[in-house]
């Protein structure tokens, strides 16, 4: 998917979510899945708001978790698309 | 992450994400087959006779309790849920604290105006309880009149309005006959569709339930009218129930249980934290503990045809672990019925 940093992210409907012993829950009322997400990938979810773009959620990702900037840029770039695979985002 | 796989996920887990509320057990139907006592669902003695039910604010307390300690889907079950004046209150409460929200209804209530609020709150699911094809079976089970119509419009309006809706048939005497055209009206209406053969007792003992369960016969006629298939599975093991590993129930007067059928109180939330109630409690832990170490590989469950209530064979045989004695007859008659087919 082109160009995926330069777009906001929005959560896509209601979704219902916690975080449980370290791992989060997203449950999709729509689809009727629930989708599993690590300690950082919980914690991008929740950054979500309808107004972060995907560059604003690398920074972030780089700030709170001290990770390397190439490495995060891969690893969110995957994630939101799967993330919009799964429908619970939408890109604008 | 869906069906089976999911359960094993959060059996794992040890948290309390699914938790049934159960709202009221005051009912506008009087099934013979239900498993709580009659004397609680007539609304004209519940009120003076029993305990006084949580209020809005408490109930609204609790909620929050239970998304601080964890809990993700909140089921809302009664007794009849709608029977609750406050039921859009504490809905909307939920959703904003971040529930999946599931309502247990037996939908009579469920009017055009209800069913426009229902899908504006975003609930992930509405379970009605469909108790037959026709009137005539409808007041056989659940002694009312007009009930079959007014809860068929119900589904519809859920329906219009695109609200995911299961429909569920408790498998009785008096309504097995009608079960592959409910599947019909499910499959019209754009709703999966479960039913159950396993009728348990009241929850105060009273066997009368059980004089409702099929016979033999009844289940081979439904389950080649259902076009039933049970096939070979690769890998089968005992199904994971989630009571004490992942679910618990909280009662109209907030006694908290391990599931609706196993009604040992192991506390009360007017007294106890939820969280407290769930980590500290002995009886809790002991579930846990005789159900993670119980073998998942037995024999009786290796082909599949088995199901598995703990509480149910906790009350029938004395050991949650093992399979009860309806839940075998039930997959014997299922293996009968498959051995013939082929």
């Amino acid at each position: 998917m082109d160009f995926i940093l330069d777009r906001v992210v929005c959560r896509h409907g209601q979704l219902p979510c916690r975080l449980v012993a370290n791992e989060g829950i997203i449950v999709s009322t729509e689809r009727g899945q629930a989708t599993v997400v690590n300690e950082v990938g919980y914690a991008l979810w929740s950054w979500i708001d309808g107004k972060r773009t995907g560059r604003d959620l690398l920074r972030m990702l780089c700030e709170q978790f001290a990770v390397n900037d190439a490495i995060a840029q891969d690893d969110l770039e995957n994630f939101l698309e799967q993330l919009h695979k799964l429908k619970l985002i939408k890109l604008f | 992450m869906s069906g089976s796989s999911l359960q094993r996920y959060l059996s794992s887990k040890k948290e309390p994400l699914l938790v049934f509320l159960e709202l009221t057990h005051r009912c506008s139907f009087l099934c013979v087959h239900c498993y709580i006592p009659e004397e609680l669902r007539r609304p004209s003695t519940s009120v003076d006779r029993f305990p006084k039910g949580l209020s809005t604010a408490e109930i609204t307390a609790l909620l929050e309790e239970l998304a601080a300690a964890g809990t993700l889907f909140l089921v809302f079950t009664g007794g009849e849920i709608f029977l609750r004046p406050d039921l859009e209150e504490i809905t909307a409460r939920a959703v904003e604290l971040g529930f999946a929200v599931k309502y247990y209804t037996n939908g009579f209530h469920i009017t055009p105006r209800w069913a426009d609020r229902i899908k504006a709150l975003g609930l992930y699911a509405v379970d009605i309880s469909l108790y037959g094809a026709s009137e005539e079976t409808y007041r056989a089970v659940t002694q009312i009149r007009g009930g079959f119509k007014r809860v068929l419009n119900a589904i519809e309006y859920l329906r219009q309005r695109d609200v995911r809706v299961i429909i569920k048939t408790p498998v009785l005497r008096e309504n097995v006959q009608d079960i592959p055209k409910i599947k019909e009206i499910a499959q019209s209406h754009g709703a999966m569709f479960r039913y159950d053969l396993v009728i348990i007792p009241r929850f105060n003992g009273d066997l009368g339930p059980l004089v409702h369960r099929c016979e033999d016969d009844q289940i081979k006629e439904l389950l080649e009218a259902m076009g039933a298939r049970f096939e070979p599975k690769e890998e089968v093991s005992t199904p994971t129930c989630a009571v004490g590993r992942w679910s618990a129930v909280v009662s109209p007067e907030g006694e908290v249980f391990p599931c609706i059928e196993m009604r040992q109180s192991i506390g009360n939330v007017r007294k106890q934290s939820f969280s407290v109630i769930w980590k500290d409690n002995p009886h809790m832990r002991r579930i846990r503990q005789i159900l993670d170490s119980m073998d998942t590989k037995q024999s009786v469950f290796s082909d599949g045809m088995c199901g598995h209530c703990p509480a149910n064979s906790l009350h029938s045989v004395g050991d949650m672990t093992k399979p009860s004695p309806e839940h075998m007859r039930v997959a014997n008659i299922k293996r009968e019925f498959l051995a013939v087919a082929r």
